[in-house]
């Protein structure tokens, strides 16, 4: 057949719409869409996609640590050529709630006097070393560059010595770039770092003038090894 | 997602990649060998087949696409390192391209059939011809916004809604209220089809109308590699608000019907999507946490047994739902001619390979998710295939014999314009789709060979 035959579209449409009960249903899930629809992207356009797009944008951020210290003391006498172990259990550090352990300084003092008194002006400084032991007693970075896990001294010096427990803590504030709050903060909330007991092995070698020293035979010496741990807590302050 | 660690997620899409390409590929020597059908129903069968094709194509990239998810960073079989790399490859550009394809004809089905609103002599070259402008368009320009207008292009989906509801609705009411004859014809072939490409999304339908689907939409914004740009993820509100209110339109429809009529098999799928739906809902709510923590703290992953609703429901719904219900509509509605020469064959081919693939899909998924001795899923399945063999023939009767032409329903209930097409049209369509699909392919493996994204 020809296009005589051919409908019109307006009439085709018009043949959908000539059941008068229908098109009410149609008016009313008309209705229903419109509401849901306006419903749903007033919420989408006013807050949500702000919210989805910020979480996915990196801001700088400031991370700032709040730093709290604990210390030990253990004082002990070493003789000659002797090595000891000390362990310090890090339950015993106490620290503020919340606080983790950023690393951990070992201060070896030799005894002040072994440098010559008025008894025994010609005394020698001893010698000293001492080294952190990982013995797999404490959950440290032990790889870390920043560590000074072994010092000796023969000058009546202090050994100072460092083991970074927590990755990457150097108790320095930095920038960061991250989505929000929570990411800026997360490498920094890890807890199971500093856990444990920690060994400081300590040697002494005492030097000693035996002919010229007019009263004290020095084969033995009183070390003080002094255990500062620092904890932290990081903070985030959004820059820009 | 991150599928690799979701055993089930994705399980079903090689399966489903060579059911919609087979049976695409058999329904179209059907509808070619069909004669004395009306044009519509012939155009419709061509069109449903053409478009199965290409989700099957769509499908195989995605199975390529995940399986180098799952191989990322092992050099030793893929080259693939990053996520970057594959989501900028062609698979992915194949992928899209194949979906722009598939929306570009889907927008044509509903002005066609059941009630053809275009009813003119030039019918199919007209629908050609716009097939392939809106393809030729709209597939590089998707891949060059890296696919960040999924929603917008998703729009084209649309035609569906807004033509085959007031059909569904007009001659719903025209049986129900006037008794028209054939009329359910017509509304039980559109609630088919709304089935057929809206169902997979039906199932959310709760969440949509009330807006609590939005917090997906807001994770991915989080968590996808190229977000959806504001003017994509605005048009998706408006969708989840259509797809939401159609299924209700569909759903009150089909129980008014059951309350007069008796439960019937669509009210009883219908009603299952709706408490699906349902489910749906509380579920989003209780994952809510997890959906929200991407935009709160950090992504979170889902919980694997909601992942395995997630299968359960929507790829099942997608991967093996959809070309079950294409297959029915066409072997029903009576839009092939199953009793042409050799027609009868291919035919039971069909309802063989889709019934035994979706069981036997179903089976394997069962047990990746309870833990069942493979002797005892392999016996089942086995007993599956022997109940079809035995069932197969009254099956096909059932289907084949059974049908009834919405078509012809229209023509006697309203009428419709006489038009005659001539058989060289139907082959310059389909040359047409062969062309479109190669050229979908061509320009992804192009693009990606040029490194446009790079």
């Amino acid at each position: 057949m020809g296009n005589e035959s051919e409908m019109e579209i307006l009439d085709i449409i018009g043949e959908i719409f000539s059941i008068r009960e229908a098109n009410v249903a149609m008016s009313i899930a008309m209705a229903l869409f419109l509401i849901s629809s306006g419903s749903n992207l007033y919420s989408w356009t006013q807050t949500e996609y702000e919210l989805a797009r910020d979480a996915a944008t990196d801001d700088q951020w400031l991370i700032e640590f709040n730093v709290s210290f604990s210390s030990t003391i253990h004082e002990e006498t070493w003789q000659d050529e002797e090595k000891k172990v000390v362990e310090f259990y890090m339950d015993d550090f106490e620290l503020p709630d919340g606080y983790l352990v950023g690393e951990i300084k070992v201060i070896v003092k030799p005894d002040s006097d072994s440098n010559g008194t008025t008894l025994d002006p010609i005394a020698q400084c001893d010698s000293i070393a001492a080294n952190i032991l990982n013995d797999g007693g404490l959950t440290a970075q032990w790889e870390s560059e920043e560590n000074e896990l072994s010092g000796q001294d023969s000058s009546c010096e202090w050994i100072i010595l460092s083991l970074q427990t927590y990755p990457g803590y150097d108790g320095e504030d930095f920038n960061s770039s991250a989505a929000n709050e929570f990411q800026a903060l997360l490498p920094w909330s890890e807890a199971g770092w500093g856990e444990g007991f920690l060994s400081v092995e300590v040697e002494l070698d005492v030097n000693t003038v035996e002919e010229l020293g007019p009263i004290t035979q020095d084969d033995d010496e009183d070390i003080t090894i002094e255990v500062e741990v620092s904890g932290f807590i990081a903070s985030a302050m959004l820059i820009n | 997602m991150a599928d690799e660690l979701y055993e089930s997620f994705n399980e079903l899409l090689p399966v489903a990649s060579v059911v919609h390409i087979a049976l695409g590929a058999m329904a179209l020597i059907l509808v070619h060998r069909t004669k004395d059908k009306e044009w519509n129903e012939r155009f419709a069968g061509m069109l449903i087949s053409w478009m199965m094709v290409m989700l099957g194509i769509q499908y195989v990239c995605s199975t390529i696409i995940d399986y180098r998810v799952d191989q990322l960073g092992n050099s030793d079989v893929s080259h693939f390192n990053t996520y970057d790399d594959i989501f900028y490859s062609a698979m992915s550009y194949g992928q899209g391209a194949m979906e722009s394809a598939f929306h570009a004809t889907i927008v044509i089905l509903p002005l066609i059939y059941p009630y053809p609103l275009i009813q003119k002599q030039n019918a199919i070259r007209v629908c050609t011809v716009v097939i392939l402008s809106i393809s030729l368009i709209l597939v590089p320009l998707d891949i060059f916004t890296e696919f960040s207008y999924r929603w917008v292009k998703g729009i084209l989906m649309w035609s569906g809604y807004f033509i085959w509801i007031p059909v569904y609705l007009r001659f719903l009411f025209g049986e129900m209220l006037y008794e028209e004859k054939g009329a359910r014809a017509i509304s039980s072939a559109t609630l088919l089809l709304l089935l057929a490409v809206y169902g997979q999304v039906y199932i959310f339908w709760l969440q949509d109308l009330t807006g609590a689907a939005s917090i997906y939409f807001s994770r991915w914004e989080v968590e996808d590699l190229v977000p959806q740009t504001f003017l994509s993820s605005s048009i998706a509100m408006i969708m989840l608000a259509l797809e939401g209110t159609t299924f209700l339109v569909i759903f009150f429809g089909e129980m008014w019907r059951s309350f007069r009529k008796g439960m019937g098999g669509l009210g009883l799928v219908v009603s299952l999507v709706f408490v699906v739906g349902v489910i749906w809902y509380i579920l989003t709510l209780v994952n809510y946490d997890t959906a929200e923590s991407c935009i709160q703290t950090i992504c979170q992953p889902w919980n694997e047994n909601f992942v395995d609703w997630y299968v359960f429901t929507y790829q099942v719904a997608k991967f093996l739902g959809v070309p079950l219900v294409f297959m029915f509509i066409l072997l029903n509605y009576n839009m092939v001619d199953t009793d042409a020469e050799g027609s009868k064959m291919i035919t039971r081919i069909m309802v063989l390979l889709l019934i035994l693939v979706a069981t036997s899909s179903l089976i394997e998924m069962i047990q990746i998710i309870l833990p069942i001795p493979e002797m005892i899923t392999s016996a089942l399945f086995a007993a599956g295939v022997v109940v079809f063999i035995g069932w197969e023939e009254r099956i096909m009767d059932q289907i084949i014999t059974e049908t009834s032409s919405a078509a012809e329903s229209v023509k006697n209930l309203l009428g419709v314009s006489t038009i005659s097409i001539s058989e060289g049209e139907y082959r310059f369509f389909s040359m047409a789709m062969i062309c479109l699909i190669s050229y979908c392919l061509l320009i992804a493996l192009l693009l990606d060979s040029m490194g446009i994204h790079e």
